[in-house]
């Protein structure tokens, strides 16, 4: 559906892309992540059209689509800021587009308020001026404006970010049942890694300008493809020499231990499993936050956190000595 | 960049003159072409006729005296006689730019009012033409435009007018520079016509071709002492007041004017009455050079200028007629007034040649 | 080019606004840079030799030293206090909790309708020898001159308490447009409201506060009617002087002079100021603003001083107002005198003006004239501050300066400079002649106003949020439907401003239309400038009181349309209307 070919992106003199190659299947909730000044925001407005590649191709349809305009290109787009227009009524809003496109009347009224249905609008809201609304209100008008024409592709240019964390997951969860009701191929552009694993089929995960890779959630989350990947997406445990030559022991392994390992904190347990390498730790911190409980282990003078479901049993005491269990399978390394 | 865009500026800029140039000839030629034709038509047909031309056909007048309704009575009379006019009155130095700024497509048809200096700019802009009135034999000779140009209608003497218990009033203009009047008496600007004359009056007196611009030393430090000692009365300010309450006892003003002033406010003023005279405006009329209807033009200030309208604008507005005739029959406060005036004898063209360049060495030097 | 060519094919160039960029060139090219370029060379090329003599002449001219050594000593002192007084009325009628802030309001607004001689006229009444002010003074101190209003303090007074137009139009709105969060915020973290107005407030206030410094800067070099009329012999500027040369034909280069030294120092002012403004511009990061609430001043005593402040302030813009209306209906001698007895007033100046046949006419011709010059302004100043502010190259960014030519001239030059270049035909006129047609002083109008209208609608086009635009163009819309339907409604408020501001000093406009009128379309200020001709009687001095009222009147009316919501008021008025005739008909 969507690709990008070697496609470079300048502001002036500094490289805001080099060589972005990216291919979008047709229905798929495609996140963009990375942190701030990655270049996946820059990507996404050269997609939709605002910048135009100093180098490359971007395809949509099998078609470039780099020198072709904006409001050519049928993708709606979510501001951050959601840039809705504030002279305007709601109504007014949502229709702009279809007036654009020099809809009837009637038609205009009929495709405003089905949107505003699926999308829990009401028709009192409607008629309100945008500036009236709360700020989950306006995210919805915006989400509506942009999918009112049925575009190809819908890109969200962090659209949750405004929002308070509660509200925030409801709409997330709205956002991916609409997308699928929708079947709308759609991009997404976030910093936040758990909107990217809950809401997407698949992550490209940006850093300095590069992809550093592309995967579903579960393999950019279980087999991070770099150092920056699986310590931008989660918590992690750096394994160093010491744990490493032991595990290479223990299970006759062979990690490089003049390199790092990688480590999800969930994976590090203390209760025993078949299988994993058994290490002597002592408790140094623990922190009990309802369903999950961290600590914050010392182990062969190294600190390793681990991550235990609440189970039953008692908490283990700051300076309790307790075994630690690592399954080989789930260390990384680069 | 810079040099780039400055090039192709500068570029536009010379490609646009220039064909402004050629357009500018062209025109001026047709214009020659024109005037040389009607000058000749002039020659031939003059005097014209009455009723020679077509009256149908409307008159632009340019004018000074246009304000307190005498534009609206002048267009009222002339339509009583059959003439279709509009009347546009300006300021008198306005009027000049005006006209000269419109030399290739002027819209007025004649002027009316201008005093002399500013007849002679517009003369020399090449802006009139030349005609003669039926009614030339009934004023003052003297008061012609000996190129034939303008014509006067009336005259307006200018006086020094001063608080009648004032002891001791100055005899002549020239008294004024006398310690003892210091900061008592007031002046108009020099870029209004009263202001303008007065000055003018005053320094012509001290002509040397040797001197700066045709005045001699003495005169420029009289004019120095003239316009330095003087108070300027600024806009919107009650100088007729100032002088009543013997605050500023001093002010020069036009004799229409004076009278004026005497009846609103019930006051009799004291009026300077030098040996010398004191300089009379004239106010002239002229055709101006690019009319359509130069016959129609002549009729009607034929019409305009005739003993008998000027005296109904003098019953009207208070003015001295040229016409001889006309002044014998004006109002007694007219008569009584002229019978203390005279006037000074004035080198127009000297001082319209000049006038300019005295005003701006006077802005620039004298003038506080 | 051959980038050019590729966007042809790809119809990837956006013709209107190539043609609009082009329309914008000649304009500015014709009307803004060669008639003045053509002026100059007039002036300063003698007989084909350029001539220096105005220079000297200047040098040697004690009198046009001094005069610009004023000038720029008002411009100077007026930026400081037309800022302390317009930054106090604002506050007090937008911030602090003043009693009775909406009729202070509307005292203060007075500036927006009247100007010029009649206002300065107004304060001379008032603190004139035979003013109110001037005869209790007396009582106090018998001893004191009358004639005490006169010199370089009088013109600083009344530009101090008539220069605030600017202030009442664009700061108070700047101000409602705070975030009260940071306001709050800050009393939380136990900032004083010294403290909250000083690091908080101003300093948001900071980029409107800089724009309204540079136009007070250039109002006090160009002052015209204040030292005319109470600069008195110690204190002229420099404005009326050029005035005086502009007009006589052969002292052009002293006007054109001593206009380029005014223009070189404000062009100074102009890159210093916008210098310092890009340094301390602040962008608003606040996602949610609420609205402002006025603030009640905590300290008793200075709670009393701001109302006590606050109130003679009104008092000081109120009087020249009342007295000019007073005077309006007084006789003739009351007016040339200032005094009034109660045998002064009378009718007949009104009943004159309804009486006289021409009298509507000029009315009709000024606000004709003022009203398609501030919708042809607004739309030159709209298109290029978005030119300007969109620039995708270096060529976008020089519309800038070039349309800020007319504030380095005088309005006089100005005019000239259009009448000795559209004489003859041109060819970028077509070959026209513009000397004459009606549409010349148009010209002239547009011409003055746009550096003015462009510099505030430049600032409302920077606080536009860019997505809004990018928004419009995801769903299709094109530049110009965007322009109109998205960008235009939101900065709606700044050039309805721009537009009363401009049409109410047009309707009175004097120093362009003396030289350009057409002579069958005389507009207003020709007409009340004769009136105060000298030669003119003292009867026509009191009808250009008349005719100010009225203008005040105007106004007013324009005001209240173009900023106080008188449009939507009178829209809800017509269609409830419409709405109860529909429903009486059922």
């Amino acid at each position: 559906m969507i690709a990008f070919k070697q496609v470079e992106i300048k502001y002036g003199n500094f490289v805001a892309i080099e060589n972005l190659n990216l291919e979008i299947q047709e229905g798929e909730f495609f996140t963009f992540l990375g942190p701030s000044g990655c270049g996946k925001t820059t990507s996404l407005r050269a997609l939709v059209g605002f910048l135009t590649p100093s180098r490359g191709e971007i395809l949509v349809a099998g078609r470039n689509v780099v020198n072709m305009p904006v409001e050519k290109r049928e993708i709606g787009m979510v501001f951050q800021s959601y840039a809705l227009f504030p002279t305007m009524t709601v109504f007014d809003n949502i229709a702009f587009g279809l007036k654009v496109k020099k809809f009837s009347k009637t038609e205009i009224e009929g495709k405003v308020r089905a949107v505003a249905d699926k999308i829990k609008i009401t028709d009192a809201q409607l008629q309100k001026n945008v500036s009236e609304l709360s700020g989950g209100q306006q995210q919805r008008v915006a989400l509506a404006r942009a999918i009112v024409l049925e575009p190809k592709i819908l890109c969200l240019d962090e659209p949750l970010s405004n929002l308070d964390a509660k509200l925030r997951i409801d709409l997330r969860r709205e956002l991916k049942r609409l997308q699928k009701d929708l079947g709308i191929t759609t991009l997404y552009v976030t910093h936040d890694q758990e909107e990217a694993l809950t809401l997407s089929d698949r992550i490209a995960v940006f850093n300095n300008g590069y992809i550093e890779q592309v995967g579903t959630p579960y393999e950019i989350y279980n087999h991070s493809s770099s150092e920056f990947v699986c310590d931008f997406i989660g918590d992690i445990n750096r394994l160093g020499k010491n744990i490493l030559t032991e595990i290479n022991t223990q299970l006759a392994t062979s990690f490089k231990t003049d390199a790092t390992g990688f480590v999800r904190i969930e994976r590090c347990l203390t209760r025993a499993r078949s299988g994993f390498a058994v290490l002597d730790a002592v408790v140094q911190d623990c922190e009990f936050n309802g369903i999950l409980t961290k600590y914050t282990l010392s182990c062969m003078g190294e600190t390793v956190k681990c991550l235990e479901k609440n189970d039953g049993y008692m908490f283990y005491k700051v300076g309790e000595s307790v075994e630690l269990y690592i399954d080989p399978k789930d260390i990384m390394q680069f | 960049m810079m040099k780039k865009m400055m090039s192709i500026l500068l570029a536009g800029i010379l490609v646009v003159s220039m064909t402004g140039c050629q357009k500018e000839q062209k025109t001026g030629e047709e214009t020659t072409g024109m005037t040389t034709g009607t000058e000749t038509t002039v020659e031939d047909a003059a005097p014209t006729e009455s009723g020679a031309a077509d009256r149908s056909k409307e008159l632009i007048v340019y004018t000074n005296s246009g304000s307190d309704g005498r534009d609206a009575w002048l267009v009222e009379k002339a339509a009583e006689a059959g003439f279709k006019i509009q009347v546009l009155n300006m300021g008198a130095s306005d009027l000049t730019n005006r006209l000269i700024a419109e030399k290739n497509n002027a819209i007025a048809d004649v002027v009316f009012g201008q005093n002399n200096i500013e007849y002679e700019k517009l003369k020399k802009a090449d802006t009139l033409r030349t005609w003669k009135p039926d009614w030339v034999d009934g004023v003052d000779q003297t008061l012609i435009d000996a190129d034939g140009y303008y014509y006067p209608v009336t005259t307006t003497p200018l006086v020094l007018i001063c608080n009648n218990e004032m002891q001791n009033p100055p005899a002549d203009w020239t008294d004024l520079v006398k310690d003892e009047y210091k900061g008592l008496y007031q002046i108009h600007g020099l870029d209004g016509g009263t202001g303008k004359t007065v000055f003018a009056s005053i320094i012509s007196r001290y002509t040397d071709p040797e001197g700066e611009l045709g005045i001699s030393e003495e005169g420029w430090a009289v004019a120095r002492d003239y316009l330095g000692n003087a108070h300027k009365i600024a806009e919107g300010e009650d100088s007729i007041g100032s002088i009543i309450s013997g605050e500023l006892p001093m002010d020069m003003h036009w004799a229409s004017g004076v009278l004026t002033e005497q009846k609103t406010r019930g006051y009799k003023f004291g009026v300077m009455t030098p040996d010398v005279g004191v300089p009379y405006v004239v106010e002239s009329v002229a055709i101006v050079k690019t009319t359509k209807y130069p016959e129609l033009a002549e009729e009607f200030l034929n019409w305009l200028g005739s003993s008998e309208i000027q005296l109904a604008w003098s019953d009207a507005f208070g003015t001295i007629p040229a016409q001889k005739d006309a002044l014998e029959n004006v109002t007694d406060d007219i008569k009584e007034l002229m019978s203390v005036l005279k006037p000074q004898q004035l080198d127009w063209s000297f001082i319209a040649e000049n006038i300019d360049a005295w005003v701006e060495k006077a802005e620039l030097e004298y003038v506080k | 080019m051959n980038k050019m060519i590729k966007k042809f094919k790809d119809g990837n160039v956006n013709i209107p606004s190539l043609i609009l960029k082009v329309a914008l060139i000649w304009f500015i090219f014709s009307f803004l840079i060669f008639p003045n370029i053509n002026l100059l060379i007039n002036v300063f090329v003698k007989d084909g030799q350029f001539s220096t003599a105005a220079v000297s002449k200047i040098m040697s001219s004690a009198r046009a030293m001094n005069s610009l050594k004023n000038s720029f000593i008002l411009a100077t002192a007026s930026m400081v206090t037309v800022n302390i007084s317009g930054i106090l009325i604002v506050l007090f009628t937008e911030y602090f909790d003043i009693k009775g802030a909406k009729i202070l309001s509307l005292g203060f607004l007075t500036t927006l309708i009247y100007g010029g001689v009649v206002l300065v006229t107004g304060y001379k009444f008032v603190y004139g020898s035979s003013g109110i002010v001037t005869k209790v003074l007396m009582n106090f101190f018998p001893q004191m001159d009358p004639n005490w209003f006169v010199g370089f303090g009088a013109v600083l007074f009344i530009m101090t308490f008539s220069g605030t137009s600017n202030h009442m139009m664009f700061l108070s709105n700047a101000i409602r447009g705070l975030d009260y969060h940071t306001i709050e915020a800050a009393k939380n973290m136990g900032a004083s409201q010294g403290t909250i107005l000083f690091r908080i407030v101003l300093p948001v206030l900071k980029p409107t506060i800089f724009a309204i410094t540079i136009l007070t800067f250039l109002a006090g070099l160009s002052t015209m009617a204040g030292p005319l009329i109470v600069g008195g012999p110690d204190f002229q500027t420099i404005n009326p002087m050029i005035k005086t040369f502009a007009q006589m034909q052969n002292s052009r280069e002293i006007a054109a002079l001593l206009a380029i030294i005014l223009g070189v120092a404000t062009s100074i002012l102009l890159i210093i100021m916008q210098k310092v403004e890009k340094k301390g511009n602040y962008i608003s990061v606040s996602k949610t603003k609420a609205k402002i609430s006025r603030q009640k001043i905590e300290n008793p005593v200075l709670n009393v001083i701001a109302h006590i402040v606050a109130y003679v302030m009104f008092v000081i813009y109120m009087l020249p107002v009342v007295y000019v209306f007073i005077f309006s209906f007084t006789d003739s001698l009351a007016i040339k005198t200032g005094r009034i007895s109660f045998s002064s007033f009378t009718l007949k100046n009104y009943r004159h003006l309804f009486e006289m046949p021409s009298a509507y006419k000029p009315y009709l011709v000024s606000l004709v004239y003022s009203i398609v010059a501030a919708v042809v302004v607004a739309f030159i100043a709209v298109a290029v501050a978005r030119i300007v502010t969109k620039a995708k190259n270096k060529w976008d960014k020089v519309y800038e300066p070039l349309i800020l030519i007319p504030w380095l001239l005088p309005s006089t030059l100005i005019a000239m400079g259009l009448m000795m270049t559209y004489d003859v035909g041109r060819v970028n006129l077509f070959g026209k002649v513009l000397i004459g047609t009606p549409v010349m002083m148009l010209f002239a109008y547009i011409v003055v106003k746009i550096p003015f209208s462009y510099r505030m609608i430049r600032a409302s086009f920077f606080s536009l949020d860019g997505n809004l635009e990018e928004a419009a163009k995801v769903m299709g819309a094109k530049p110009f439907y965007t322009l109109r339907r998205v960008i235009l409604p939101v900065i709606m408020p700044v050039v309805l401003s721009v537009m009363v501001l401009n049409f109410n000093s047009l309707l009175s406009e004097y120093d362009l239309s003396v030289f350009l009128y057409h002579p069958f379309l005389q507009p207003l200020g020709i007409v009340i400038k004769g009136a105060s001709e000298e030669t003119a009687t003292t009867e026509a001095q009191a009808m250009a009181f008349v005719y100010s009222v009225i203008l005040m009147v105007i106004s007013t009316a324009s005001l209240w349309l173009g900023r106080y919501g008188g449009f939507s008021i009178l829209k809800r008025i017509i269609l409830r209307r419409t709405k109860k005739e529909a429903g009486d008909k059922e």
